[in-house]
């Protein structure tokens, strides 16, 4: 056991760092997760990479919206407004000017964060839900931006972006287990970067905004800073995620960005958990796989005439209210509960290591 | 033709005035942006379409069959899915509200399809009022939505359940202590939201079809509500009225693009001068 | 050397008048207290001071050269005054150790992270973070509830939380919004104690809101007594309790026993 000691005024006192011991930031599940995600290239199909990759693009998607919403309380339904402008620009950037590809995306993360300090600057000086309003409107008006500057972006016939990328010693093909390699990488990064940020000083006062904004504003964050500080990251790995996401499809359409997608994002973090980085990443995954499941399951038992589309709405706006409802804290925030339980057992406690995103927000 | 964008102008924006108020008056109560509005309004103006088609009703019962059901939604909707998030922040209760916006949109088009219906009581020849030609469906929404305006300020002004209502806003622990049934309250504002929503409903579906998606009608009448200072009600009528009508002069002169996301641009223009709208009353927060 | 200078105060509320031109000045290292009924003002007061609230007349100066009223809410905390709530702001549902370096935000610099190359000496730095919010722990004697939810956590030590926070911040100006408040009397000694040693070991001046009559006379070096919004008296708590005027507002009914 290792101590140290401090000194207050004239005292000083010992401390064991069984004391200091707080939150338990080794996860060793980690550790088989990263090794399957890198071995499961090896067993899979063509296809079946094709879609871990739109997974791992919408994991990206998922954490940065995570970043927003649950670090923050801030609610934007513009995500898929983001998503399209880091897939156009990293299409105009990489096939139109030929920049490398790598600098593009870049350059496509850096477009989405500024274009999030216009939105931003503006919505987010007032306590209240303006981002969300103004951020769906942006949503309708880059729709319709994309249609009007047909020069630049084709139009509805939407934009072809190259599926190759060239990383400087190897070419990746997005169908390829190699490009599975780069954007699992890219994965990873991003999900320790937002872990990072939560424990660093800008994270918890992206936090103490959210729990209490005129207890932080005393405490001396600049809450208007740091709300733009935030929109303007998740806006960076929203684009992110759009220009990986273009490059796996190898095509945006001004289609693909709708409310819809935003709130499928939104569905992401309230079945996973929001707030916390593993419930974004979890919902992801349950939500890209979810379609495959009610359209196997419809094909099983219900008739051929119901709509699989309308019905796998009905399940997302049920899955929302089941979720908000009975357990507001996702799958992760169940997990823990479960976790405390046994870790206790028998000699449970009613809660249990409850981690609980239900903040106050006024 | 500057005189008919006017009059185009003001009915598209007192059905911008009564969404926007079905949206004010569930923030008032609760600071919860209400998402599922719009499809409130679909829905309701599908079952006064329902009530028309398939129950042979005339077209006033089937209004008051759709308000009345309206009014019940609202409630439902409330007791089954807002009640239990009572004591929770904001954000979940938002995120809610989407949900049950999707379920009921999804709920219309597993019932009605998505195949375009046509509701159009109000057909007949344009009426004369010295030179103005207006037709009948703008009439009857201009003077319906200032009945209702009339109508709710009497309620919210001299009515007990209104002035519980607006000391719920202004006070929810203080009204909870003075035996204001707070609950109940929030369900019969739910209810006034989703009767409000199928008025509107109903006066829109003559002007475009009835559809499944028709419920985004209602999200362009949000600009309107930011306009007018979340949170009044005049404002809400004031902000519905400049937007319905900037809109349809804007629609005269600009291209069609600029028309389809006109409410958004007003949107970010407002936020950018004036982001607490134009009715806006200095609030403390008490800390 | 006065910390604190306030002319001239002028706040209403839509015609209630909160502030009604007050001034007064706070030295250097003492304990301030303002006393007086509920609704007297104090807690607006404080919420100028912060500029939470905006006062339509009036002059804060501190440290005789700053002008309060001009900056931001965020910048005065930078300045060095940090302050606690009559009704807890925490942030309820992150831990007790996040609460406390909350307040260590405006003395934390991020890029002496990007000095250090290796991941321990990374980790150093953020156990150095840490072990600051340790020491304020340690100081108010609750460290061993550091990773517990605030919410868990009963009122008293909530309160002890939100002035864990406040001297996070080592600030120079201390605002303090009824710290007894809620508290029975050996809690409220217990208090007492507290504050002088936060004065001692932190050196730090303290201006106090509070209505427990016995705590304030025990620490305050000056009172200040306020009456719907304007100032009854200043003075030393030895002559304020003899005040005739005070005790016709404050205490009356005891005066009358």
């Amino acid at each position: 056991m290792r101590t140290f000691s401090v000194k207050i005024g004239s005292r000083r006192i010992t401390l064991s760092d069984r004391m200091i011991q707080e939150n338990d930031y080794r996860k060793w599940w980690i550790i088989p997760v990263v090794a399957g995600v890198y071995l499961l290239p090896l067993f899979l199909n063509e296809y079946s990479i094709y879609l871990m990759n739109m997974l791992a693009a919408t994991i990206i998607g998922a954490v940065a919206l995570d970043i927003l919403c649950g670090f923050c309380g801030q609610l934007s339904l513009g995500h898929a407004a983001f998503i399209g402008i880091g897939a156009y620009s990293y299409g105009i950037c990489h096939m139109t000017l030929a920049i490398n590809p790598i600098f593009s995306l870049f350059i496509a993360g850096f477009t989405g964060a500024f274009v999030s300090l216009l939105i931003g600057i503006p919505s987010l000086r007032l306590k209240g839900l303006y981002l969300a309003i103004a951020t769906m409107g942006f949503t309708f008006i880059t729709d319709e931006a994309v249609r009007f500057l047909r020069a630049w972006t084709n139009g509805v016939e939407g934009f072809k972006i190259s599926r190759i990328i060239d990383i400087g010693f190897v070419q990746l093909n997005s169908g390829d287990a190699g490009f599975y390699y780069f954007i699992y990488t890219l994965v990873i990064v991003a999900v320790i970067f937002s872990r990072l940020l939560l424990e660093s000083k800008i994270g918890r006062a992206f936090t103490s905004i959210r729990d209490s904004d005129v207890a932080a504003e005393v405490s001396g964050i600049n809450i208007l800073l740091y709300k733009v500080l935030c929109f303007a990251i998740s806006s960076f790995f929203a684009s992110l995620s759009g220009a990986l996401m273009g490059i796996i499809i190898g095509m945006i359409s001004p289609e693909d960005i709708n409310i819809m997608q935003s709130i499928n994002y939104l569905i992401m973090l309230v079945i996973g958990g929001m707030g916390v980085v593993y419930g974004a990443v979890i919902g992801a995954v349950l939500i890209t796989f979810l379609p495959e499941w009610i359209s196997m399951l419809s094909n099983s038992f219900l008739p051929m005439t119901v709509d699989l589309s309308i019905l796998q709405y009905l399940i997302f706006g049920l899955l929302i209210l089941f979720f908000i409802v009975f357990e507001p804290n996702g799958v992760y925030g169940r997990w823990t509960v479960v976790k405390g339980y046994f870790k206790t057992f028998p000699f449970n406690e009613r809660k249990v290591g409850r981690i609980a995103w239900i903040y106050r927000w006024r | 033709m500057i005189i008919d964008g006017l009059i185009n102008g003001i009915a598209l924006g007192c059905i911008y005035a009564l969404v926007a108020l079905g949206f004010v008056l569930i923030y008032k109560a609760t600071h919860v942006i209400n998402f599922a509005q719009g499809e409130i309004m679909m829905f309701c103006s599908y079952i006064c379409y329902a009530g028309s088609t398939t129950f042979h009703f005339n077209f006033i019962l089937s209004f008051f069959f759709a308000v009345i059901a309206g009014f019940l939604l609202g409630a439902l909707l409330e007791r089954l899915f807002i009640r239990p998030l009572i004591g929770y922040p904001i954000l979940p209760v938002v995120i809610a509200t989407i949900g049950i916006a999707m379920v009921l949109q999804s709920v219309a088009a597993l019932i009605w399809t998505f195949e375009p219906q046509k509701l159009d009581p109000f057909s007949g020849s344009p009426y004369q009022l010295w030179k103005v030609s207006i037709s009948p469906v703008h009439l009857w929404t201009i003077i319906i939505t200032f009945i209702l305006i009339f109508l709710f300020s009497l309620f919210f002004r001299h009515s007990l359940v209104g002035i519980k209502l607006r000391a719920i806003a202004e006070d929810l622990i203080g009204s909870m202590a003075s035996g204001i049934p707070v609950r109940r309250m929030y369900n019969f504002t739910w209810g006034l939201a989703g009767a409000i929503g199928a008025v509107a409903g109903i006066l829109v579906a003559p002007v475009i079809f009835i559809h499944p998606h028709m419920g985004s009608i209602g999200l362009r009448a949000l600009p309107a509500a930011v306009l007018g200072s979340f949170g009044s009600i005049p404002g809400a009528v004031v902000g519905g009225i400049v937007l319905g009508v900037s809109e349809t002069i804007a629609g005269l002169y600009l291209p069609k693009e600029i028309k389809d996301v006109f409410p958004w641009l007003l949107l970010f223009l407002v936020l950018l001068i004036r982001p607490e709208g134009i009715f806006y009353t200095y609030e403390q927060k008490k800390v | 050397m006065k910390i604190l200078q306030v002319t001239d105060l002028f706040m209403s509320f839509r015609g209630l008048v909160a502030l009604n031109g007050i001034g007064f000045s706070v030295e250097k290292g003492e304990i301030f207290g303002l006393i007086g009924t509920n609704g007297s003002g104090k807690s607006t007061f404080f919420n100028c001071v912060n500029h939470l609230y905006q006062p339509q007349r009036g002059k804060i100066t501190y440290k005789g050269k700053h002008d309060l009223l001009s900056k931001r809410s965020h910048q005065i905390a930078k300045m060095g005054i940090a302050r606690t709530f009559q009704n807890l702001e925490l942030f309820h549902y992150t831990r007790v150790l996040e609460n406390i370096m909350v307040g260590l935000h405006p003395r934390l610099d991020m890029r002496r992270y990007l000095r250090k190359f290796t991941l321990k000496a990374l980790m150093s730095e953020w156990e150095a973070d840490k072990n600051e919010a340790f020491k304020i722990l340690n100081f108010l004697g609750i460290t061993r509830f550091h990773s517990r939810l605030v919410t868990d956590l009963p009122y008293g030590l909530q309160k002890l939380i939100e002035l864990g926070r406040a001297l996070a911040a080592q600030p120079d100006l201390l605002l303090l919004d009824e710290p007894s408040a809620g508290m029975n009397e050996s809690e409220s000694k217990e208090v007492a104690r507290l504050i002088k040693s936060i004065r001692d070991d932190f050196g730090c001046t303290i201006l106090l809101v509070e209505h427990d009559m016995n705590l304030v006379q025990s620490i305050c070096d000056r009172l200040c007594v306020l009456d719907s919004g304007e100032i009854v008296t200043i003075g030393r708590p030895d002559e304020i309790v003899k005040d005739p005027k005070v005790i016709r507002i404050f205490l009356g009914e005891e005066s009358d026993a």
